[in-house]
């Protein structure tokens, strides 16, 4: 009987170095890691398999990995069989797996069919934090004239894009989080960087058996920069939404460190 | 749907975000000393990096269009259109690996490709039903 630990945030949240951490205290996630780049210069810990699965999904349903928009996938029989695959080679071969990928978000639902048994850990960073990152990211990208030149014009060219894809990864994530409440904790990249013993934390909740590191020999201070700076916005029905599931992981995250202090005193 | 769910991008939005750009550019530069972004990356300009990009993304939407029409069965059978299959719709992946010149140099295969295809589909007993279709005619004046 294996468990399975899905990190889940949205692109430039701190997923990365969140998942590097969990990797190095005995998390298997994946067979074959995508590699390093000047983005993410300790690498994604992404497993090619299931980016490249997340990736076929998107592309069914006529979309990038840049989702602005509620996404309801269409998924055909061939991908439900290679999920299927994904899951029992790991399930045979690994007590405790787990795979990250920034395109979860948007299909937790659909593992979560396949894994009953599957946990969540839920990531999130301020959405002027994450929508600045993904700005700088493809600006460099652009200029240096690395991927596609379209997709990184859009953060440009479509105001608001970023943080409406803020929007629509993290509503999808609390969607999940309110299914299923006792198979998800979130912690923000704030408590992580922090000192957040996040693996400590998910052996509390779930009984995992991953060694609790020290935060500090896994996550680089200086690459994650904290960052909530006022958010330039062009379409004002947004700040409504964006605060209000901001309010909402922030309220996720307080029971995360309330429900794991509570346990604390008990013992 | 409500009119609410519409949004005109005004002047000041455009404005807002060239000059978001224009920042991450001067900072861009600035961490760069000595080094043009056209030598770290492709030599193609970012227009027409743009421009193979519609091509190619037009071609894609070409080829599915022939896949799922009735023409389907009958174009899988030419060697032609399985490889230009193979090269466009099967390997999403590989394209994302690429570096900038590679993928600069698959690009204007594509757009090449691109020009044939529609050159060919445009001839013959066929082209005449082509030609009647808009989007047909939009390709050709794009692209001929």
């Amino acid at each position: 009987m294996s468990d399975q630990l899905i990190i889940a945030g949205f692109h430039r949240s701190g997923t990365s170095a969140t998942a590097r951490l969990l990797h190095r205290a005995g998390l298997f996630l994946g067979y074959e890691l995508l590699e390093a780049l000047p983005s993410n210069p300790y690498g994604h810990f992404e497993d090619r398999e299931i980016v490249n699965l997340h990736t076929r999904i998107l592309s069914d349903n006529e979309k990038t990995w840049a989702v602005a928009e509620p996404l309801l996938p269409i998924v055909g029989q061939q991908r439900w069989q290679l999920m299927q695959r994904i899951i029992e080679r790991r399930n045979s071969e690994h007590s405790l797996w787990g795979f990250k990928d920034p395109r979860t978000c948007l299909f937790l639902m659909l593992w979560k069919h396949l894994l009953p048994n599957a946990k969540v850990l839920i990531v999130y960073r301020h959405f002027s934090g994450s929508a600045h990152s993904l700005a700088q990211r493809h600006s460099s990208d652009m200029f240096l004239r690395r991927g596609s030149a379209h997709v990184h014009r859009r953060f440009w060219e479509d105001p608001d894009f970023a943080l409406r894809m803020w929007l629509v990864h993290n509503n999808a994530l609390l969607a999940f989080a309110r299914t299923f409440p006792e198979d998800t904790m979130t912690v923000s990249l704030n408590m992580i960087r922090d000192g957040f013993p996040v693996a400590w934390a998910l052996n509390r909740r779930w009984g995992l058996d991953l060694e609790d590191l020290p935060v500090a020999e896994a996550f680089d201070q200086n690459i994650s920069v904290r960052r909530t700076r006022q958010q330039p916005v062009s379409d004002r029905a947004l700040i409504e939404k964006v605060t209000g599931t901001w309010h909402r992981l922030e309220e996720l995250a307080a029971d995360t460190e309330m429900m794991l202090g509570k346990e604390n005193t008990v013992v | 749907m409500s009119e609410d769910e519409f949004y005109t991008p005004t002047d000041m939005d455009l404005l807002r975000m060239e000059n978001e750009l224009l920042a991450f550019e001067v900072r861009f530069l600035k961490a760069r000393p000595g080094g043009s972004a056209e030598a770290a990356g492709s030599p193609v300009s970012l227009g027409r990096l743009t421009h193979l990009e519609e091509a190619e993304t037009d071609l894609k939407l070409l080829l599915r269009r022939i896949r799922n029409s009735p023409l389907g069965p009958l174009a899988k059978t030419n060697r032609n259109f399985r490889t230009l299959e193979d090269r466009y719709l099967n390997r999403s992946d590989d394209v994302m690996a690429m570096s900038p010149p590679q993928r600069a140099a698959y690009l204007e295969g594509a757009e090449k490709d691109l020009v044939l295809l529609l050159g060919r589909l445009g001839r013959g007993l066929l082209g005449v039903l082509f030609r009647r279709r808009k989007s047909f005619r939009t390709l050709r004046e794009r692209y001929l």
